[in-house]
């Protein structure tokens, strides 16, 4: 099971596992985070409306818009 | 107290059976529903194999067999895609995708259905009369299923997941070069240089592999990709989507050319990847429409 010293990481990484797996989650937070000039670890919480939107778009594909909302919003809270 | 066996056999049905197999329908009936198609899927297809290495029953049932298991199967196929589809709220790339998928099985359901009309009801000679009004249809069905396929691609790409080893693409290219270049070489320039087939059936003979090929392209990059997803739910379906179409592919290969030489007849093994295929996406449906109503109920979300 893949940990983060991060909280916010972590719980995207929560979130997203069960959803997508653990290989992905793990792709998707690091690719995700590189695209806002950040790395897993260094995450903060103004970074999650941006984060959480990017996340939402690779999701709409599988799940559709309305539950890929429902996951950026999750994160938003965190 | 036992039940007589309903053969004329000496044997009788004691009532512990009779417990166990009603205990076994129960737990059917309270079966995930996921695990009840993949029950299902594998019953037609054993059932299928058992007709076609016994042929029991004949040429007639063979002929039956070979005509209504896919029209079953397709019918399977295109209402658990509907409820897929159906789980959508908003219309989006998923929706839009999804309903692609859909009509693209109706019309390849409409083409077995009339396939069947044809062979069974009118007694005509499929090969003879090649291409039908089914063949029409079938190759109708193609452009809405490429497109749902190239919709969930671009859409996939266009999310910004990460898109895998870039090696991996390089083997891909090649495994779909090769079998580019013995469609080519084994099929299509043979039927084209062939002076006994009419323009149109050439027409419609090249029409299959050519779709084909272009359709296990995105099916092979699916597969690939959701191959780097694990076992998780969300990919399940676009797995089975892709297994179903490159079932689709084999055999429809297999079938222009067994039918450009007059080799295909009912109660061809190949017939099997054709049902296999529809189940598939079936269970590509059952399990989006799953996963789509746990997140829906999910309460943390």
């Amino acid at each position: 099971m893949t940990t983060y010293s991060n909280t916010y990481a972590q719980q995207i990484f929560n979130l997203l596992s069960p959803l997508v797996g653990e290989f992905m989650a793990k792709g998707v937070l690091k690719s995700q985070a590189q695209k806002i000039g950040r790395t897993e670890e260094t995450l903060a919480k103004e970074d999650l409306p941006h984060l959480a939107d990017d996340i939402s778009k690779g999701l709409v594909v599988f799940v559709g818009t309305d539950v890929a909302q429902k996951v950026a919003a999750k994160i938003k809270s965190f | 107290m036992g039940i007589p066996c309903a053969h004329a056999c000496s044997s009788t049905i004691s009532e512990k059976q009779i417990l166990l197999i009603y205990k076994n329908l129960i737990n059917f009936k309270h079966m995930k529903k996921t695990t009840q198609l993949w029950i299902f899927t594998a019953l037609i297809m054993l059932f299928n194999l058992f007709i076609f290495l016994t042929k029991v029953g004949g040429e007639r049932l063979l002929l039956y067999v070979s005509d209504l298991l896919p029209v079953l199967c397709a019918i399977v196929a295109l209402v658990y895609l509907f409820k897929a589809y159906q789980q959508f709220k908003g219309f989006d790339f998923a929706k839009t995708s999804w309903l692609l998928t859909f009509i693209g099985i109706v019309l390849f359901f409409l083409g077995e259905s009339l396939y069947a009309i044809l062979e069974i009801g009118i007694g005509s000679d499929m090969n003879e009369n090649f291409p039908s009004i089914a063949d029409y249809i079938w190759c109708a069905g193609y452009i809405p299923l490429f497109a749902g396929m190239a919709l969930m691609f671009y859409g996939y790409k266009k999310g910004g997941f990460p898109m895998g080893n870039t090696k991996m693409y390089g083997f891909l290219s090649v495994v779909i070069a090769i079998i580019a270049f013995a469609v080519i070489v084994f099929l299509l320039i043979p039927i084209i240089k062939d002076e006994e087939t009419d323009f149109l059936s050439k027409v419609f003979y090249l029409y299959y592999p050519v779709g084909d090929v272009l359709l296990v392209i995105p099916a092979l990059i699916l597969m690939y990709i959701t191959s780097l997803f694990g076992r998780s739910t969300i990919s399940m379906p676009w797995r089975l989507l892709a297994l179903g179409y490159i079932c689709f592919t084999v055999a429809d290969l297999l079938y222009s050319y067994l039918s450009w030489q007059d080799l295909y007849g009912s109660g061809n093994p190949i017939d099997l990847a054709w049902n296999f295929g529809y189940l598939s996406i079936a269970l590509a449906g059952l399990y989006q429409m799953e996963l789509m109503k746990s997140l829906n109920e999910r309460v943390d979300l």
